[in-house]
């Protein structure tokens, strides 16, 4: 069978994805386009269509972890979408639409389950970039990730999903390739704001034990695994989070809709 | 007699003199406080609850009564959480 293979580089983790149309190839191309990357990958992630139904196969060199990612694979390995196709003339738009979800959540879930031992975590929050440094900014659903990214006027790493990881001893927000809006880019963070929509602007330093455990529960996580192997990814993002939280200064923020919430961080930190 | 003995696969950090602890049932961490934070360390092995009442005595300005349905009430809540082993103590 050929396969054509596309190396990206996603939060740090180099990844070769290889597939088995020339369809699938180009959705993936166009999709990551940004994230290309010629360096060795950390692994190898591989989408291939047979009988109509994907199969996911994974490999790499994790020191001890392939167990893990055997269990994973064999878990997520036979994904069945066949009775979800759909017939007649949209059939192609929809597959392609599916396959899309299929190579997005798959590679999602990989990277969020196989980052944190390499030192990173992908974490829901927007984040911005100004002036070689990131802003980031984590709150629930519907809570302004997008609208306070939008606001500031300033490149815009994630709308959704960002990275979070360590490189030239500081730690830095990537882009991915998950959510609406995403500017390939890693930045040095300069603070972290758990936003809330209020009638004021408003901000208050938030101790790191709080920090620690409000990013936790932002933490993506959905791992097709035993309680064993993600209390062991639990005890990595644990320790990298605490990191983040020792070197990284949060804040809770309060802000209105229409406020220009980015010049007002910068006046105030 | 029970004992009690908190799971080995439980992740878990001291940050600020205080035990954050990770509930992988409820994906979610779980900010002990001084008195959780000093019965999560002395559970490391297997304790008796009247072991472990002592130790909070010997370490806080209390009164047993109080200690003990504390205890009690902290020892359920890991339970419930999956955080715990709980063994019936046998005698040889």
């Amino acid at each position: 069978m050929s396969s054509r293979k596309l190396k990206v580089n996603i939060a740090g983790l180099s990844v070769l994805l290889e597939v088995d149309t020339r369809e699938g190839y180009m959705m993936l191309e166009e999709w990551l386009e940004d994230y290309k990357n010629d360096t060795d990958p950390d692994f190898t992630l591989h989408f291939f269509h047979e009988e109509e139904r994907f199969k996911l196969g994974f490999e790499g060199n994790l020191q001890g972890s392939s167990d893990e990612i055997i269990q994973m694979s064999v878990k997520m390995g036979h994904i069945d979408y066949q009775n979800r196709y759909a017939m007649g003339p949209d059939a192609a738009m929809i597959n392609k639409e599916l396959a899309r979800f299929l190579f997005s959540n798959s590679l999602r879930i990989v990277v969020q389950y196989v980052l944190p031992k390499f030192g990173g975590v992908l974490i829901h929050a927007s984040a911005v970039a100004d002036n070689g440094k990131s802003y980031v900014f984590i709150g629930p659903n519907d809570g302004g990730k997008t609208t306070i990214a939008q606001n500031t006027g300033r490149v815009i790493l994630s709308d959704d999903c960002i990275g979070l990881n360590r490189f030239e001893g500081g730690w830095n927000a990537c882009a991915t390739p998950w959510g609406n809006i995403h500017n390939y880019g890693l930045y040095p963070i300069s603070g972290i704001f758990f936003i809330s929509k209020s009638d004021r602007l408003e901000s208050a330093r938030v101790d790191k034990l709080t920090a620690v455990k409000k990013l936790f529960s932002n933490i993506c996580t959905s791992f097709p695994s035993s309680q064993k192997h993600t209390s062991e990814i639990m005890e990595n993002i644990l320790s990298i989070l605490e990191q983040v939280c020792c070197k990284i200064p949060a804040y809770n923020l309060w802000f209105r809709k229409d406020d220009n919430v980015f010049d007002e961080i910068i006046r105030r930190f | 007699m029970l004992t009690f003995k908190r799971h080995y696969h439980i992740p878990w950090r001291e940050i600020e003199k205080k035990a954050v602890v990770v509930s992988v049932k409820d994906n979610e961490v779980v900010v002990f406080n001084e008195v959780g934070t000093e019965i999560w360390k002395f559970i490391k092995s297997e304790r008796k609850i009247n072991e472990i009442v002592n130790q909070v005595l010997s370490l806080f300005d209390s009164n047993k009564k109080t200690v003990k349905k504390d205890v009690e009430s902290f020892l359920k809540d890991l339970q419930e959480r999956e955080m715990l082993d709980v063994k019936q103590e046998i005698k040889s």
